[in-house]
């Protein structure tokens, strides 16, 4: 990676809140996110991750305070979106515009865009310049944006939902894509799903978000050291118990235990240990009963 | 501020490219309307030879002020629709997004949509209105010269570049920034609804024409709304004297009485506060 990391957080918030009418769906959450990071932002549908990147954004007001690459996202929208690029969590380019029409747009009026990049980006796929963004299907459309923003020198890239309806060619083209681009340019990227399994493998750190909070917030190599999950021995339940295990589960017909900060010695004595999924360890933290039901 | 401000208006009229389309079929149609006419143009020259200077004059360029007339009012027609639609349909397609995630400003993106009422359609219907007539006068002078008659007359009788541009003054200063409180105002509910942007946008000027009408009788309220359509300025007179011929009507009022003219510049207050709150509520818009 040949990204510089600054100490100065790319987005940083401090009791960010933000309610719609009697709904809370932001709860006052405290959030850093350092330059030179993938960060999976995870939890539920409807657990308040679409609010908090739009508050990030600047698409919407909030309470408490915000900075994203030193600004103010709502004051500052337009002059932060030179540094910030973004994709919603659906297709969002008009149907009616030409793929050339919009590569001359965002040419005209983003500085950072580089169309040459973008276009080089599109070679590789069936999208023909002419074509119209209405006769292009999902994945197409997909690709187009992603092209697009690739092709922008964001400090920061935002995704939301990314690969929301979409094949699995194009979400391993996606990840592929995303994965080129940090080592490459060792910018900070943000992904917000409730697809667990899809981002584990790309992210450098995890924000689990429920109910507008923050359940757990932690790079990867910490919910490595952290966290360890043991396939209990029988003869071991009660022993493995008195560790007090964050949660624990019955898969195949045997325990398994989920333990945090607990000595990987002792535990190899209770069973078979293993490095937890994000899955199963957000499962863990955030419980069945969250929102919108576990994430996938 | 200047290149985002263009490239959004040029956005503007990739997306709605009926807004020159429309007009510019309509302008082929009153082209078919009038070749279909001037094969009666040599007996009408003739009965017009009869009457004195004045009514020769009227009876040559009527077909030229109805084909005007109409061309004006498609381009009111046209900026009522584009409005009411400018701010709702990027919520409505969720192309909001797209624009917002770009480093262009919603003042510059609300000040493009407002410049395509209040100049690029009058700008449109001029040029349509010009060639129309153009065209209108090399057809006719054609077929009365085939008819054995002096085309000439038609060329002094119409006095085709002062009326054109005084029409230009009329769409751009009177349909255009004199109106300009009118299609702020459809910006701003157009950026607000919820759906059906028309019905708000129509709701609530008449809802206020009834409640003066039914409370005191009036319809002061309607007339001022009326008025910069209609071709005058809220608070001006726009009646005609007789014989005072197409350039004068169309200049009426003047751009200096414009320019004294309180109700003028509150008028453009009222459409600055509107753009404003147009922005605002862009600012926070999401999908619909």
């Amino acid at each position: 990676m040949t990204g510089v990391r600054d100490e100065t957080p790319v987005i940083e918030a401090r009791g960010l809140g933000k309610r719609f009418g009697e709904t809370i769906a932001l709860d006052g959450i405290d959030l850093r996110v350092d330059a030179g990071r993938i960060v999976g932002l995870i939890g539920p549908n409807g657990a308040g991750k679409t609010t908090a990147l739009n508050a990030i954004l600047g698409l919407i007001p909030h309470d408490g305070e915000l900075r994203v690459l030193g600004q103010d996202p709502w004051r500052a929208r337009d002059t932060l979106m030179r540094d910030v690029a973004f994709i919603a969590d659906v297709a969002v380019l008009p149907r009616w515009i030409r793929v050339s029409q919009l590569l001359d747009y965002v040419a005209a009026v983003h500085p950072r865009f580089d169309r040459a990049r973008a276009e080089t980006f599109l070679e590789r796929t069936s999208i023909r310049p002419r074509v119209k963004v209405k006769e292009l299907s999902k994945g197409m459309v997909a690709q187009l944006h992603l092209a697009i923003v690739m092709a922008i020198d964001a400090r920061l890239l935002v995704l939301d939902e990314p690969t929301l309806g979409l094949d699995i060619i194009y979400r391993k083209q996606l990840f592929d894509a995303l994965l080129e681009d940090y080592y490459e340019r060792g910018r900070t990227i943000v992904l917000a799903t409730h697809n667990v399994d899809e981002i584990e493998h790309v992210v450098t750190d995890v924000i689990f978000i429920d109910r507008g909070r923050i359940a757990l917030q932690a790079t990867m190599d910490e919910v490595e050291s952290r966290y360890r999950e043991v396939r209990v021995h029988p003869s071991r339940l009660t022993a493995a118990r008195e560790l007090v295990p964050i949660h624990e589960r019955e898969a195949l017909g045997q325990r398994i235990m989920l333990f945090e900060n607990v000595d990987a010695d002792r535990l190899a004595t209770l069973g078979e240990v293993r490095r937890p999924s994000v899955a199963d360890l957000f499962i863990a933290r955030v419980g069945n009963g969250a929102s919108g039901g576990p994430p996938r | 501020m200047i290149r985002h401000f263009m490239w959004a208006l040029r956005r503007e009229l990739w997306e709605n490219r009926w807004l020159w389309l429309a007009p510019s079929a309509i302008a082929a149609a009153l082209m078919i309307g009038f070749v279909a006419y001037a094969f009666r143009l040599p007996g009408t020259v003739a009965a017009a030879a009869a009457l004195d200077a004045i009514h020769f004059h009227q009876a040559i360029i009527e077909p030229y002020e109805i084909v005007a007339g109409i061309m004006m009012a498609v381009g009111i027609f046209v900026a009522v629709v584009y409005c009411v639609d400018a701010l709702y349909g990027e919520r409505r397609d969720r192309s909001v997004l797209l624009w917002k995630s770009l480093p262009v400003s919603d003042l510059e993106t609300v000040l493009a949509k407002l410049c395509i009422p209040v100049l690029v359609l009058p700008l449109i219907c001029w040029g349509l209105t010009i060639a129309l007539h153009i065209l209108m006068l090399l057809t006719s002078s054609a077929i009365l010269t085939a008819h054995g008659g002096n085309a000439a007359v038609l060329w002094s009788g119409t006095q085709l570049l002062p009326d054109e541009f005084g029409l230009l003054y009329h769409l751009v200063v009177l349909h255009g920034i004199a109106a300009a409180p009118i299609y702020a105002w459809m910006l701003l509910v157009s950026a607000w609804a919820p759906r059906a942007p028309l019905a708000w946008s129509l709701l609530p000027p008449a809802a206020i024409g009834v409640i003066e009408r039914v409370a005191f009788g009036t319809t002061r309220f309607a007339e001022m709304l009326i008025a910069p359509l209609g071709g005058g300025a809220a608070g001006s007179s726009a009646t005609t004297p007789a014989g005072g011929g197409m350039m004068a009507e169309l200049m009426r009022p003047s751009l200096g009485q414009l320019l004294v003219s309180l109700a003028f510049w509150v008028g453009l207050a009222i459409a600055a506060l509107f753009v404003l709150g147009a922005v605002r509520l862009r600012r926070a818009s999401q999908p619909v």
